[in-house]
């Protein structure tokens, strides 16, 4: 039979390993690498991920959103495979979807070498980063918000319509704010998903580096000690995410039982 | 007064379909069993769902396709679909109108106006829903069951007021219910409608006295309603049926007819041993066993096996007692004859 005492420690055991990573990020916090982070490299490699991060999370917003709400109220039968395309990207290995993405963006493709030709190269580029984290991250935007919208009562939009107000406004003012909680975690999601790409970024814009992408290269020329600044730094800013996230729940709870 | 017309409105869902002609004035209580797509109508009507042929048309003017934002028209929800972030007063406001004074007077919700939606109970919410229905002087107001979350104490009460409120707007006024009380109560008329089609339309006492067919009567609860044949059909019809004969109204019927005729359970009397029997129930008289019995508070149910028949009597409490039908088995039943009604063949 097992006891209470072996269930305390089988869990001690996992407790202790997943405390391993903060451990040995706080472990590499030495004068040189707090020193390291002053670099230009490194300071230009998290301008790059922080803003190609924000603007993938605006276009989410943006594209997606819309998206999420046609979806949830769609009653085509053809839903069910049409959203599981566009999930995949959550399971492919990144990398395969930037094989995918580079095998239409490349140069050496239509689509790409007409870019070039306008000026808006889609590959070593900083669009071409927004693109590969698009592909990946938007659809945690999706997913949630659609989510979301399904809660919201189809007789409240139908309730504003009868109201005079058109199919846009009752989008807005009440399918929009009745899904709020649901589309801003979603957004937080894509953004922090963003920050951690690197496979389909890997493939498609090698240049500007973004962090990850940054660490890896480090790693290869200079080895543990030349990455521990970077990952150092994409460990705090993960941190920081998850306890936003965690205190914005909280919030989103609160704000549901004072209602 | 605005007039409310279908013209052959037909929608199908899978094996379901609805098919309605009919006009509606005043308030109309829309009345049928669940699932007898009372609510599909409404959203028909509203255009919250398209029709797949048929017009709808409002004091002579085609709102068929008209999108529900350009309708005019006042919906009250089962559950009434208050918008839950917003305050009683931003619901109110929300189509545009900020008067909100009136219709809060008149159904007594200022004290309410500042509260956000989630802290109403039931009937207040009810309440403001019917406000914000009201408020944009809407053409026709379709209610979808209001009293289904009111404790069931207040109802009535409440049915009553929301009648009188209701008649004030001179629009049409379709309420949809599945209770044959809440109808009576709050309609000046009835529509009954089974499987997808509405099969008669009128003054409320009509529908419930003379129903249009069989499946209408057994819905009012006529609940005795039996197959005849017309022999004669002067003055009064005379039907011969299992029991003998019984004689109705006569409404142009002739010989030989095959009829169906429905009694209420209210006019089947008991007839009492030794009195000479009146004009009302002269030849409608039938001898039966009482076989069921149900005390339905201050009245009684009575079940009457015939000699193949089943009758069923609703008998007054003091008529119970004084007849001593809680003891006694053999009865003679009448039928009053101007109160049998014969359905149009």
């Amino acid at each position: 039979m097992i006891s209470a005492k072996l269930v305390k420690y089988l869990s001690l055991i996992l407790l202790a390993y997943l405390l391993l990573p903060a451990v040995a990020a706080l472990m590499n916090v030495t004068p040189a690498t707090v020193a390291a982070i002053y670099e230009k490299d490194l300071i230009d490699s998290f301008v790059v991920s922080i803003s190609s991060a924000a603007l993938t999370t605006v276009i989410s917003a943006i594209l997606g959103v819309p998206l999420a709400y046609f979806l949830a109220r769609s009653e085509s039968r053809w839903n069910g495979l049409f959203e599981a395309i566009i999930i995949s990207p959550i399971v492919l290995p990144p990398l395969v979807t930037g094989l995918l993405l580079l095998s239409i963006f490349s140069p050496a493709n239509l689509v790409g070498s007409y870019a070039d030709k306008m000026g808006i190269p889609l590959t070593r580029s900083f669009f071409a980063v927004v693109l590969a984290q698009l592909a990946v991250a938007s659809p945690f935007t999706i997913i949630s918000a659609k989510a979301a919208f399904e809660e919201v009562d189809t007789k409240l939009e139908f309730a504003s319509r009868l109201m005079g107000k058109s199919g846009l406004e009752t989008f807005i003012r009440i399918s929009l704010p009745l899904a709020k909680h649901g589309i801003i975690a979603g957004l937080m999601m894509t953004f922090v998903r963003s920050i951690g790409e690197f496979g389909a970024t890997f493939m498609l814009a090698y240049f500007p580096k973004t962090l990850p992408i940054y660490l890896y290269t480090s790693y290869l020329g200079g080895g543990i000690e030349r990455a521990a600044p970077i990952a150092l730094m994409l460990w705090l800013l993960s941190l920081l995410f998850v306890v936003a996230i965690r205190l914005m729940g909280d919030g989103v709870v609160g704000a549901g039982r004072r209602g | 007064m605005e007039l409310l017309e279908l013209e052959g409105v037909v929608k199908k869902f899978g094996n379901f379909k609805l098919e309605v002609t009919a006009k509606f004035e005043g308030v109309t209580a829309l009345l049928g069993p669940s699932g007898s797509g009372k609510t599909t109508l409404l959203n028909i009507i509203s255009g919250l769902i398209q029709q797949d042929e048929g017009r709808i048309i409002l004091d002579g003017e085609d709102i068929s396709v008209l999108p529900p934002e350009k309708r005019k028209i006042g919906y009250v929800f089962q559950d009434f679909a208050l918008f839950p972030h917003m305050t009683v007063r931003k619901n109110l406001t929300y189509g545009g109108n900020s008067k909100v004074d009136e219709v809060v007077e008149m159904l007594g919700i200022s004290h309410l106006l500042e509260k956000p939606v989630e802290q109403l109970s039931g009937g207040e919410k009810q309440r403001v829903a019917l406000a914000r229905a009201l408020i944009n002087r809407p053409r026709i107001l379709l209610l979808d069951e209001p009293m289904s979350s009111v404790d069931e104490f207040m109802r009535k009460r409440l049915i009553v007021e929301m009648g009188s409120i209701l008649r004030e707007f001179k629009i049409p006024v379709i309420y949809v219910t599945h209770n044959r009380k809440e109808a009576l109560l709050i309609a000046d008329r009835i529509a009954v409608m089974i499987n997808g089609r509405i099969f008669q339309t009128g003054k409320s006492e009509e529908v419930y006295e003379k129903p249009a067919n069989r499946l209408v009567a057994e819905f009012m609860g006529a609940e005795n309603v039996f197959n005849g044949i017309v022999r004669k059909a002067d003055k009064w019809a005379e039907i011969e049926w299992s029991e003998g004969v019984v004689y109705a109204p006569n409404s142009g019927f002739k010989p030989g007819d095959q009829v169906e005729f429905c009694i209420r359970p209210e006019y089947v009397m008991i007839v009492r041993d030794g009195k000479p029997l009146g004009e009302a129930l002269q030849g409608n008289v039938y001898h039966g066993r009482i076989i069921g019995r149900v005390n339905t508070g201050g009245m009684h149910e009575i079940v009457v096996k015939l000699r193949s028949e089943y009758v069923t009597a609703l008998i007054p409490d003091h008529a119970y007692h004084k007849l001593k039908l809680g003891t006694r088995n053999e009865v003679k039943v009448g039928f009053r004859k101007n109160k049998v009604h014969v359905i149009p063949p």
